[in-house]
């Protein structure tokens, strides 16, 4: 076959800032989805030391809290059959006092606490561990222990406590000191699963850090992805056949893909003949 | 990049975005955390195992009080008892010297039915045995307002070998029916208490087909009236009257679509000396009634309260009978 020499062609050199466009979308979607991650992460390992911790192994929460008034106290079915767990409930009188508490279905104790001071507890702050009181109502509030609405009560000097199940659910809770100030309360909640949902979320919190952190890493490496050359190379001029010329992009690191300074395309002459 | 790539990236982005959005959500499910429940207003507004327990400390109240003489009986049946109860309790007190003597129930009372809803009065009925008499007994309890608790105001003693219809599940509620409500029965409550009283007058009764008055009550009482007028002669005559109080009605649906009606009705007896009698000798049992007077001139007056339990059938399902009766003499004068 007769042999035609080709005039030499430039080869090009290919720069990571020659992608197309999408290419570098792809680059920054995968780094806010790996910090995305890498911080849902952190916030589930938080979050899961944090519940351990204050959960413990039996999984049980305590809201406490102080009316900031004098009154009769109602814990309502916000607080007390939001959970399918038995719910206790211990009352602190004064020094000296006495306190009294019944239970009753919620319409049953909004009527009867609808004269007096009452503090109402219908929330709890998660973070803080707190019982929410609000205060309302005035004037004087109706004989509690002598009206037949009550499910069960407890009464005694000091603190008293009373231990709901769901099973009536939803019902209501009020508290009452015979010197009109409650001074403190206590929920306690047990739910063994939370201490276990709070490990599983510490490792996948964990799993999820790690895996954002790979995503983030990823992003920042350019893809292995060869430029083609648009054609040969000069081949020696001095060599009598000309070959075919590829342009071999070497894999550029990443300080280097970020800097712009991809590595050039070195022709090579392969000495073969076509 | 390719166009699978592409799509697996945002697909990615797309998840997390929702799944930070719903955050809250997923961590509430995840801790088990749930709406509370909505109360059912509509059922009967006490437990039955809290209603036991208030019938129980009710009726054993009630028991107490109805054994104590003197003022102190006279303030605790005020205490626990009301109404029908409350005047019978007083008037076998008054009969007595020292107070009519507590009911023996040994058995703890049970509780038949709750009155329907929230709202006030709440009614119970319940009933007990006497072991002595081996006699049910049916109650009424009551609560009148949020802040007060059950008193007792109707007690009658049960016929022997009388039923009370079905009620339903306790946990329903039995509806309180209004006394001049007969929507589906054979007669409105008050109408019927005011039919069986009626049908128990002596000269002139007025007995409603819609009223059975074959029971052994209005049978006993129809031999004594004629025994009392024969014996009587042309002495005097004897002329005996019942009348329903309309306020005294209370009622309550049945499962059948009748109704279980407590009523009170006030009994006359009037004895008037006949043109040839000069004096009239009062009995000695019942000159204590009016006010120690051993004869009279004109007529003898005799007043009695009689607490029933009637049973109002649905329309088309028989007669109103009579379930118990309970009656005491509660005054009288002489002219």
């Amino acid at each position: 076959m007769p042999f035609t020499p080709q005039a030499p062609r430039e080869a090009t050199k290919t720069r990571p800032t020659d992608r197309p466009a999408g290419r570098s979308v792809v680059a920054v979607i995968k780094l806010v989805v790996g910090v995305l991650v890498a911080l849902l992460g952190l916030a589930l390992t938080g979050g899961g030391l944090w519940l351990a911790m204050n959960v413990g192994p039996n999984g049980s929460a305590t809201f406490t809290g102080t009316p900031n008034a004098a009154g009769t106290v109602v814990l309502t079915p916000e607080v007390l059959n939001r959970l399918d767990a038995d719910v206790t409930v211990t009352a602190e009188p004064g020094a000296g006092g006495a306190i009294w508490m019944g239970v009753s279905s919620p319409s049953d104790a909004s009527d009867i606490l609808a004269v007096g001071p009452v503090q109402r507890v219908d929330a709890v702050d998660q973070q803080a561990w707190r019982l929410l009181f609000s205060a309302s109502g005035e004037g004087d509030p109706h004989a509690l222990a002598v009206a037949d609405i009550w499910r069960t009560t407890e009464a005694g000097d000091g603190p008293v406590s009373i231990t709901l199940t769901q099973e009536s659910a939803p019902e209501s809770l009020v508290i009452a000191a015979d010197t009109g100030t409650v001074e403190s309360v206590t929920l306690t909640v047990e739910r063994k699963e939370w201490f276990v949902q709070a490990l599983v979320g510490v490792l996948v919190g964990l799993a999820l850090m790690l895996g954002g952190w790979l995503l983030f890493r990823s992003a920042r490496r350019p893809t292995q992805e060869p430029a083609v050359a648009d054609g040969p190379t000069p081949a020696s001029t001095d060599s009598p056949t000309a070959g075919s010329v590829e342009a071999q992009g070497g894999e550029a690191s990443d300080g280097e893909a970020l800097d712009g300074e991809a590595p050039d395309v070195e022709a090579h002459d392969e000495g073969a003949t076509r | 990049m390719s166009a699978r790539t592409s799509t697996m990236r945002v697909g990615i982005l797309a998840v997390a975005t929702a799944f930070a959005l719903s955050g809250c959500t997923v961590i509430d499910d995840l801790a088990g955390v749930r709406p509370a429940p909505a109360e059912s207003t509509t059922g009967a507004p006490l437990q039955d195992g809290q209603a036991q327990v208030i019938a129980a400390r009710v009726l054993a109240e009630a028991d107490r009080a109805e054994g104590l003489a003197g003022d102190e009986g006279v303030a605790a049946r005020a205490a626990v008892l009301t109404g029908t109860a409350l005047e019978l309790a007083n008037a076998r007190a008054s009969a007595t010297a020292n107070g009519a003597g507590a009911l023996v129930r040994p058995d703890l009372p049970q509780v038949l039915a709750a009155s329907q809803g929230r709202d006030f009065p709440r009614l119970l009925l319940t009933t007990t045995l006497d072991a002595q008499s081996q006699r049910q007994s049916l109650q009424l309890l009551m609560s009148p307002d949020i802040a007060s608790p059950f008193v007792v105001t109707e007690n009658v003693t049960m016929l022997p070998g009388a039923t009370l219809p079905g009620i339903g599940d306790f946990a329903q509620g039995a509806p309180l029916v209004a006394a001049d409500d007969g929507a589906g029965m054979v007669l409105a409550p008050q109408a019927a208490a005011e039919a069986y009283a009626a049908a128990l007058g002596t000269p002139d009764p007025v007995v409603s087909e819609l009223v059975d008055v074959s029971d052994s009550y209005a049978t006993a009482l129809k031999a004594a009236q004629a025994a009392q007028i024969t014996g009587l002669g042309e002495l005097a005559t004897l002329a005996q009257s019942h009348a329903a109080v309309p306020e005294s009605v209370r009622a309550l649906r049945l499962a059948g679509g009748g109704a279980v009606v407590f009523a009170k009705i006030n009994r006359t007896d009037v004895i008037t000396a006949g043109e040839n009698t000069e004096v009239l000798n009062v009995p000695e049992n019942l000159r204590a009634l009016v006010g120690g007077a051993e004869t009279a001139t004109t007529s003898i007056t005799i007043n009695a309260m009689e607490s029933v339990v009637l049973y109002v059938p649905a329309a088309g399902q028989g007669q109103v009978t009579l379930l118990g009766v309970i009656e005491q003499l509660t005054g009288g004068a002489v002219q």
